[in-house]
């Protein structure tokens, strides 16, 4: 860093710290533990009346690229409640998470000055661009070009006075309502400049963020009867005299900075192993707050005996207002919103997985900081795939996500059902805006990765797997991986087994294909990443036919007749059967390759005696064809009897048998008969319908 | 009074076991008829599958997710016929009704072409009274907003979780509460337009909805009981009907013949409500019966 540089970033913060009563920053890490590109200092007013912060952030961004910067780049999101014509409006068509913007709900963000070194205005120079859509309406990103190229090693100091106006109600993640404010995506924040460019693209109705790490300092005015929450750890409140409260948060190696205040949070607080958890809840939920902080325990405990070491040393749970739903189920830096329902029923686990997944992307988001934006599935993906593992662990794997009324659902069930309900309309990688529709990159980003993973997983064992959850965490925590980080660390760990392998169209056509010609051949999973991350293929495997017949007794030339007798006009002994008493079946099954996705899949055949045989499968052919000979005839055959292949998309086809399951079928009719029968005579009890819990 | 009506009503439905039957059947047949595509539809699915055996055992989720989400097209193409069927089968009772109070008013026993002789007399006239009570209905279902307006001015727009949870709960029993009076004035209405063979069935509704409403006491707390006793039976369904999943032939035949039982009793009330009401209505305005115009022979004739 320049003298000069480090100078005026001293009187900075000096000048910050002296508003604030501040004289000393707290230290959390003796030794940074990320590169800390973008460090924060903001001071911010919230005026809960007209919604409106009014902040002054010094940012100290720090070249560590081995490339000349000539330009910083802004994400300004809250710029995409702008009016109806900015991208994420578009897109949206002003819809998110069930969540329409209130008439003069409007939010936006203005920068009022920029100063560099805290000595040349450049606010003139402030350039909005449109790099994904070219929408000349969207004033999501801006472009600041440097007066003086910052050299690789060098830093800048860039002072920022804005202004901005939340949405009404939450909406997409932020955003006011009453008195709650959820304060997300809110300041001036550099892009991230990698791979030699700016990576800061617009905010989009689909997408989430993506930022370098650093420290915040953030004093934030709010009402002193407010209670306030925020990434990092509380410093100090120092009380203003005026019916305002400073708060002071400091946080270190995060790459973003959320924060929450109202009067009416009733605050929890709980120990789980070296972790502060703090509830911030509100009155509508006072009786689940132990259901809350259960949850929180059950993800902090699961993801460090699992994963590794959160290295925080609090967690902030958030419970979004009624009316606020917008802001629920979000994650930042050592800060999660949730959301619950009064009298949501205990067998209804919603609470309980929105915490263990939120808690998760403080791993698979924060820790290893992907990007969102380009390869989504990367943190929702291996998050949701964390959570299905955790909660059938934690909670079994019979209902563990509802068990209400008779109704018992499991998490992989609800992840596969979204999956199967529209498998090929993308593929998984691929820049969140450009998916077909918000539902496709729904399924992308959550629910088939997390059933690719699991597939992976019980295909390799979970050992295995869990050691390439931990190697992946070691390997990428505080840096910003991309899929072929974690193929790569797949096939490390795949390598050292080349057991997994032999059955595997390792050097098939698949790979052929697919493998680059840099890329040296070894036993990898590239061929299966390929198919399920990188194409639309479906994977789908069936039994086609199942039969069996008695063995025809042999006959003719060889076993009834003789070549010598060839002019013999005797009858046919075969026809005489009383002689042999042992009979013998032919069974023939064929299982088809309905999908373009090849995987290796076991079969079960079952005898009536009771034999089961278990035959494996590569998968590659269309059909595979079996023939057994027994004393008994077949009574079914199934495709992966144990279900291990979540990602196949139809298990109505995995078996056949050779009966027709009357029993079953007469069993459910004869239930659905009475339903309707019930139905049909007492239609009022569909108003029962109305007791169904309004989440938010 | 009431108790009177009411074992009035259980003795003169043990002597209608018939009319509970057509009841029962017409019922039975509606459920058949929804029941045969879908078998067919499930058959096709998983009929020869592991996935059709375990359902013997009970629902299995994997199969109602695929068949819900494989089969939306089929269910989105029936959603006309699931629309309409309800009412036709709605019609349906209509016209036995008919044949129901018909029989009972006039206490003929027991003869079955007096019954759908009856249900033909005075179906045209109740679907009228039908026709008229829609207005009525709207109004009695439309009133459980009273509780969602006075919620909005007690506790304005924005009120907290546990009263928007306790307002649907009450508006829940206050919807339940609207049916039961809507059915009492339809049901009196029905009785009254056979009693005094109405014609104008406007008039009919009119006189139902007076007798009601000047005898709510009697006439609300004999529905009521009936109403509780056909609750009791549904909980009582849903109780037993769990220990009934084991994967066994007798085992489902068993609670195929507790499901019909279940339906059959729901019918035995309905005819017990009825018997019960004409029972109520005359004990209350005993008078001379009108004949009808068009002379029905007694049971014991026919």
């Amino acid at each position: 860093m320049r003298t000069t540089q480090f100078f005026i970033l001293c009187v900075g913060i000096l000048l910050i710290s002296s508003n604030s009563g501040i004289v000393a920053q707290p230290v959390i890490f003796q030794k940074p533990l990320s590169p800390r590109i973008a460090n924060y200092n903001i001071n911010v007013t919230l005026d809960t009346k007209k919604r409106m912060l009014t902040g002054q952030e010094i940012l100290t961004w720090y070249n560590k690229s081995g490339d000349v910067i000539n330009e910083l780049q802004f994400h300004l999101y809250l710029n995409a409640f702008r009016n109806n014509q900015s991208t994420f409006m578009k897109e949206s068509s002003g819809r998110s998470r069930g969540f329409e913007i209130d008439k003069k709900g409007w939010g936006f963000i203005d920068i009022t000055s920029i100063k560099l070194n805290s000595i040349t205005d450049v606010t003139s120079t402030l350039q909005f661009i449109y790099p994904d859509d070219g929408n000349t309406d969207d004033k999501t990103v801006a472009r600041l070009p440097l007066p003086r190229p910052l050299a690789p090693g060098d830093s800048i100091v860039v002072s920022i006075d804005f202004k901005a106006v939340l949405p009404q109600p939450p909406f997409a993640r932020t955003g006011a309502k009453e008195e709650y404010f959820f304060i997300g995506q809110w300041f001036p924040k550099t892009g991230v400049y990698i791979n030699g460019a700016w990576n800061c693209h617009q905010y989009h109705a689909y997408s989430e963020f993506f930022a370098d790490f650093g420290v915040y300092d953030v004093y934030m005015t709010v009402p002193e009867k407010n209670i306030v929450g925020a990434t990092g750890i509380e410093v100090k409140v120092a009380n203003n005299g005026d019916g305002t409260a400073t708060h002071h948060y400091h946080a270190e190696d995060v790459h973003d900075f959320a924060w929450t205040t109202s009067p009416e949070f009733i605050v929890h607080t709980a120990t789980v192993q070296d972790v502060n958890v703090r509830l911030l809840l509100q009155p509508d939920h006072a009786d689940q707050a132990q259901r809350h902080l259960d949850a929180a325990k059950v993800g902090i405990e699961y993801f460090q005996n699992w994963y590794g070491d959160y290295p925080y040393p609090n967690l902030t749970v958030v419970d979004p207002r009624r009316g606020a739903g917008g802001s629920g189920g979000m994650e930042y830096p050592t800060l999660i919103t949730a959301g619950t329902a009064y009298g949501l029923p205990e067998g209804v686990r919603l609470v309980e997985m929105v915490i263990i997944h939120e808690f998760g992307h403080n791993y698979w988001y924060h820790l290893v900081a992907s990007n969102e934006f380009e390869e989504s599935w990367l943190d929702e993906g291996i998050t949701t795939y964390s959570e299905m593992q955790i909660i059938d662990d934690k909670y079994g794997s019979d209902g563990n996500m509802i068990d209400f009324l008779g109704i018992k659902l499991n998490d992989i069930q609800m992840q596969r059902a979204s999956y199967i309900s529209m498998p090929d309309a993308d593929t998984t990688i691929r820049k969140s805006w450009e998916f077909y529709s918000g539902n496709s990159y729904g399924i992308n980003s959550y629910a088939k990765p997390g059933l690719i993973l699991t597939t992976l997983q019980n295909y390799i064992g979970k050992d295995a797997m869990a050691k390439i959850m931990r190697t992946y965490f070691d390997r990428y925590r505080f840096k910003h991986p991309a899929t072929g980080d974690f193929i790569a660390v797949v096939n490390k760990i795949a390598g050292e087994n080349p057991d997994w392998h032999k059955d595997q169209p390792v050097y098939s056509k698949i790979d052929s294909k697919t493998l680059s010609k840099d890329e040296p051949i070894q036993p990898n999973f590239n061929w299966y990443f390929n198919q399920a991350l990188r194409s639309n293929a479906v994977l789908d495997y069936s039994v086609d036919v199942v039969r069996s017949w008695e063995r025809p007794k042999a006959k003719g030339y060889d076993y009834t007749f003789s070549p010598d007798s060839i002019n013999d006009n005797t009858d046919d002994p075969s026809e005489d059967e009383s002689s042999d008493s042992t009979k013998l079946y032919m069974t023939e099954v064929r299982v088809r390759r309905l999908g373009d996705f090849i995987f290796p899949v076991e079969i079960e055949c079952a005898f009536a005696n009771g034999e089961k045989l278990r035959e494996k499968w590569d998968g590659q052919d269309l059909w595979k064809r079996y023939r057994f000979e027994k004393p008994v005839k077949i009574v079914y055959a199934t495709v992966d009897p144990d279900r291990k292949v979540p990602l196949d998309i139809n298990y109505i086809n995995n078996s056949k048998t050779l009966d027709f399951q009357a029993l079953g079928i007469n069993k459910i009719a004869l239930q659905f008969m009475f339903w309707v029968q019930t139905l049909l005579d007492q239609p009022e009890y569909l108003n029962a319908l109305s007791f169904l819990p309004t989440i938010f | 009074m009431v108790l009177k009506s009411l074992s009035s009503g259980f003795i003169t439905t043990f002597n209608y076991k018939r009319m509970v039957f057509v009841f029962y059947l017409a019922n039975l047949i509606a459920g058949l008829i929804i029941m045969i595509p879908f078998r067919s539809l499930v058959s096709s699915l998983v009929g020869y599958s592991m996935m059709g055996k375990e359902l013997a055992g009970g629902l299995n989720m994997d199969f109602v997710l695929e068949l819900l989400i494989k089969s939306s097209d089929a269910f989105s193409s029936a959603t006309g016929l699931i629309l309409l069927f309800p009412f036709l089968y709605w019609l349906c009772n209509l016209f036995f009704s008919g044949g129901a109070y018909g029989s009972l008013i006039n206490d003929m026993g027991e003869g079955t072409y007096k019954f759908w002789g009856y249900s033909a007399r005075y179906f045209a006239r109740f679907f009228r009274l039908f026709l008229w009570s829609i207005p009525l209905f709207l109004v009695l279902y439309l009133s459980q907003y009273i509780v969602t307006g006075l919620k909005l001015i007690i506790w304005g727009s924005d009120p907290y979780q546990y009263i928007d949870y306790w307002i649907t709960r009450i508006r829940f029993g206050w919807v339940y509460i609207a049916i039961i009076i809507f059915f009492l004035m339809f049901d009196y209405a029905r009785i009254i337009l056979i009693t005094n063979d109405e014609r104008r069935t406007r008039r009919a509704l009119w006189q139902g909805i007076r007798f009601t409403f000047r005898h709510p006491l009697k006439t609300f707390t004999l529905s009521f009981l009936i109403f509780l006793l056909g609750q009791a039976f549904f909980f009582t369904y849903i109780t037993i009907a769990p220990l009934f999943s084991t994967a066994n032939t007798f085992i489902v035949l068993l609670l195929l013949l507790i499901q019909q039982l279940y339906i059959f009793a729901r019918m035995a009330l309905r005819i017990t409500l009825y018997s019960s009401q004409v029972h109520l209505f005359r004990t209350i305005e005993p008078r001379e019966e009108v004949e009808p115009s068009v002379a029905l022979q007694p049971a014991s004739v026919a």
